[in-house]
């Protein structure tokens, strides 16, 4: 009979491309922590994640904010001394959460990463303006006023577009897409 | 003349306009030729990884693949764009099976990807190829008496590549030093400025971006310069909200390396996109125009 496959290794095998080491090799000295710049505003913190992966606390792990708090400044994978390639386990935690559909309803992350995936495969390059929507509700009656005020101050100032540019061989382009991912293509 | 297969990437079509004008005009100033790689497409920034690693390896493959074709070394003035750019095509080198199932997609688009190009952030083609004697050379405008923080941000360091300094890079100050500027030395330069949680987690990026406007105003900083499109605007365009959030009066310049050093060059402000900043930078050429007894720049 196969063996059943823990959480801790199935985030393993979501590392494979980096051929970091596995979550098993952490001795939990909190180097990550203590290197992490926007630490204070995670419920865990990278090392506690690590830990609680590896005990299989799935659910705990799966609701957490640390990993869409996460800058991906690499700070904690380059002073790792177990050689874990931290950063690259937040990118691969945002990933299972998002095909699970499984995130906090009060993060912006999953929503802009789905928003700018869609945007991508429309004109081939980003645009900061069609982004907006898919976030800005999310922000306080003063934020947005002031968001509005710096937006209008950057178009006046010449640093925004009012259309975005789109690549010449779109039609390739998602047909080279749909070959990595069958699904998708001309949303 | 050195051609290289060039980059610009999305931001520098919008909000860092300032700096693909002034990597164009240095440039051309230093001898060199930065053809933009044709019909190129986003790289996926973070949030393409967020969503799918194998689709994000495919896109930054496509732009390798083009400059593939040239022969060219592919160079980025973004640290984010050249991150990715960097790691896919180290991946795809040592992994034959994911360069194969790329290659299959990129046949969509009649590329094939090798793997044989270079790739190079823009900071390293001017400090290592062109050499710092050669930028020496050209500087007609030495910046004395400027203090310039060098803003590394995470990307070009991070992650480690080789055996590269990861903690106290060098290239920059001496970047720095060979236009005649002062380095400012200050503990926050490899600190990382929030990146895209500025959009996804505004609390968390302004709290960095305060902590590093900080460190830079206690060590005396005329002007930070920044090498990233996205560490910029986050220094630059935020940081009247930092003062908003912190009760802070910081008025500190932000300014494209590029920008730096093509003033340095004797090139006109105005041709390096200065002027389209939220916070002026006025006081820096200010510090040169007293120095050169109010002579206008």
């Amino acid at each position: 009979m196969a063996e059943k496959l823990t959480f801790g290794k199935e985030i393993d095998n979501l590392l494979y491309a980096q051929h970091g080491n596995p979550i098993k090799s952490c001795i939990q000295c909190g180097t990550c922590a203590g290197s992490c710049p926007s630490v204070e505003f995670m419920d865990h913190t990278p090392r506690e994640i690590i830990g609680l992966i590896d005990a299989g606390y799935k659910e705990e792990v799966l609701s957490s904010n640390t990993f869409w708090t996460c800058a991906s400044c690499y700070n904690c994978t380059v002073r790792c001394p177990a050689g874990i390639e931290i950063a690259n386990l937040m990118y691969a935690l945002k990933r299972y959460t998002i095909w699970k559909d499984q995130y906090g309803e009060d993060l912006i992350g999953p929503k802009f990463s789905e928003s700018f995936v869609k945007m991508i495969m429309r004109t081939g390059r980003s645009f900061e303006p069609i982004l907006a929507p898919s976030y800005i509700f999310k922000y306080g009656a003063k934020d947005l006023i002031q968001e509005a005020q710096m937006a209008s101050t950057l178009v006046l100032k010449g640093r925004m577009p009012l259309l975005p540019k789109k690549i010449k061989r779109l039609d390739n382009f998602r047909q080279m897409v749909r070959r990595i991912i069958p699904i998708g293509g001309d949303s | 003349m050195r051609t290289y297969a060039y980059y610009p990437g999305c931001s520098l079509e919008s909000l860092s306009m300032s700096y693909h004008q002034s990597a164009l005009e240095t440039a051309k100033e230093l001898d060199i030729e930065l053809r933009e790689i044709e019909d190129w497409n986003c790289c996926g920034a973070t949030a393409y990884f967020h969503a799918d690693e194998l689709l994000a390896y495919t896109l930054v493959a496509r732009n390798l693949a083009i400059a593939e074709k040239d022969g060219l070394d592919f160079v980025a003035p973004c640290s984010g764009c050249y991150k990715n750019a960097y790691f896919t095509n180290k991946y795809l080198r040592e992994d034959p099976e994911l360069a194969d199932h790329i290659n299959f997609a990129l046949e969509a688009d009649n590329l094939h990807i090798g793997g044989t190009t270079n790739v190079l952030h823009l900071i390293e083609v001017y400090v290592n190829d062109i050499g710092l004697d050669g930028i020496k050379n050209k500087v007609t405008r030495p910046l004395k008496d400027v203090r310039v923080a060098p803003y590394y941000g995470c990307q070009l360091v991070r992650p480690r590549k080789d055996h590269e300094d990861t903690e106290n890079p060098q290239l920059f100050e001496e970047l720095i030093s060979a236009i005649g500027a002062e380095a400012v030395k200050y503990n926050s330069k490899t600190r990382c400025c929030g990146g895209s949680l500025i959009i996804t987690n505004r609390d968390a990026a302004l709290d960095m971006v305060y902590k590093l406007l900080l460190d830079a105003e206690k060590n005396d900083t005329d002007v930070i310069a920044t090498i990233c499109p996205l560490c910029n605007v986050n220094l630059e365009v935020y940081q009247k909200h930092v003062n908003r959030e912190f009760g802070t009066h910081f008025s500190i310049p932000v300014m494209y390396f590029t920008q730096i050093l093509g003033i340095a060059l004797g090139i006109a402000p105005g041709r390096l996109g200065i002027g389209k900043e939220m916070v002026s930078a006025a006081p820096v050429l200010n510090i040169l125009q007293s120095a050169e007894s109010g002579k206008p720049l």
